[in-house]
């Protein structure tokens, strides 16, 4: 009977993650450019780029930058979530060049591996830094349509 | 003995719905992206013909034998169909293949359908038969588990599913749910009255798909729009930027990131 258990709950997280996707990926067929760069969040580069800078140029044996002002260079409590929104953005972003008869292929690989490339934890951090950044600015001065 | 009037059908009504199948995919130049998909098909077919054969011509033991075989070779051919999804969704494929992540989670789940499979005990008042529900629950734990994993991954590896894929792929998300479904009520009733009509509710629902999957690959791929010029170049200029950044920051540890 707990074997039988263990299949009903498997079956319930396996439904979950189907209409999860399902849903997701209705949005993503629906999604415009503007309403993709609408929901990316400013980062501030600069902040980014001192973190990475700090463990890839450590100044002797010690780390220049603090955690505590690491944390705040993040952007405190949202810094991180901020970070993870805009890296769904960024793959959104790669799913919609996708959709598109795009011709230069290596740009979604560009994509996808600055957001997802496992081990890459700076790169990542530092990817999605410039991509909110960036794509803000890009936003904010002339939306295309 | 003869087999009663719906039984028939629905047994006829599979080789085919799969003889269409084979058939548009050959038509419409499919062979080639859905190999193993046309090769399950073909096996259904032969199968279900040399079944019958051996069925009404040869021993119980030669039939419980063949018949055997021919589960232990579907069940190769449906995990075959989940990968051949995976091999096209992911598809140029880069980082998959060493992804730890990935492989790690295909491993957990042959262990858990393994583990699981191994502590029920469906009621069945012969061994074949116990074994037959544990065989069936296994194979659709293994492909419902890999499918999952599938629609995951490319989620988070942020891949696109194109149209004809995803229909394959829609056609795997029913079938995986009423697997595991029609699995667990066998492990829960066994082979007791109701095996016989759950057993026709798995092959209709079998055939809904097979149904689905012809009209499905009968249709051309919607052909790829182009993009305007403003957002072609909008994406060249942000991805360009998140480069440029990247290479201004990690430049000097060049060596060490690439």
């Amino acid at each position: 009977m707990v074997g039988l258990a263990i299949v009903g709950f498997l079956l319930l997280v396996i439904i979950g993650i189907q209409v999860r996707f399902f849903l997701r990926r209705r949005a993503q067929q629906n999604t415009t450019w503007n309403t993709l760069l609408a929901r990316i969040e400013p980062l501030n580069f600069a902040d980014l780029e001192r973190i990475a800078k700090a463990y890839l140029e450590p100044r002797g044996n010690q780390l220049e930058l603090q955690p505590q002002a690491m944390w705040r260079l993040l952007g405190g409590a949202d810094g991180l979530p901020r970070l993870r929104r805009n890296a769904e953005v960024m793959l959104d972003l790669a799913m919609f060049v996708q959709r598109w008869n795009f011709e230069d292929a290596t740009v979604v690989a560009e994509i996808r591996q600055s957001v997802s490339k496992p081990g890459w934890g700076f790169r990542m951090i530092l990817s999605q830094g410039s991509f909110g950044h960036s794509a803000f600015i890009r936003y904010q001065g002339n939306r295309v349509s | 003995m003869r087999l009663p009037l719906l039984d028939t059908a629905l047994w006829a009504a599979g080789p085919f719905l799969n003889a269409a199948l084979v058939c548009v995919i050959c038509l419409r130049r499919r062979l080639r992206t859905f190999p193993v998909l046309a090769s399950w098909c073909a096996f259904t077919i032969a199968s279900a013909i040399a079944l019958f054969f051996i069925y009404r011509q040869a021993s119980r033991d030669t039939y419980a034998i063949a018949y055997w075989l021919v589960e232990g070779v579907d069940a190769l051919l449906q995990i075959g169909v989940v990968a051949e999804v995976a091999r096209i969704v992911f598809s140029p494929r880069d980082s998959l293949g060493k992804n730890r992540l990935w492989l790690t989670s295909l491993v957990a789940v042959g262990v858990v359908a393994f583990a699981i499979v191994w502590w029920i005990h469906p009621t069945s008042s012969t061994r074949a038969g116990v074994w037959e529900i544990r065989g069936d629950l296994f194979t659709s734990l293994i492909v419902s588990g890999m499918f999952t994993l599938v629609l995951l991954m490319s989620q988070r590896l942020g891949f696109h599913w194109r149209s004809q894929v995803m229909s394959i792929g829609y056609g795997l998300m029913v079938w995986a749910v009423f697997a595991l479904v029609i699995g667990l009520l066998h492990g829960y009733w066994g082979r007791s009255s109701h095996y016989l009509g759950i057993e026709h509710a798995r092959m209709a629902i079998y055939l809904c798909i097979l149904s689905y999957w012809i009209f499905a690959l009968w249709r051309n791929e919607p052909e790829r729009e182009q993009l305007s010029p403003e957002i072609h170049d909008a994406i060249l200029h942000v991805t360009d930027k998140v480069s440029y950044d990247l290479a201004k920051v990690l430049g000097t540890r060049g060596k060490e990131f690439h």
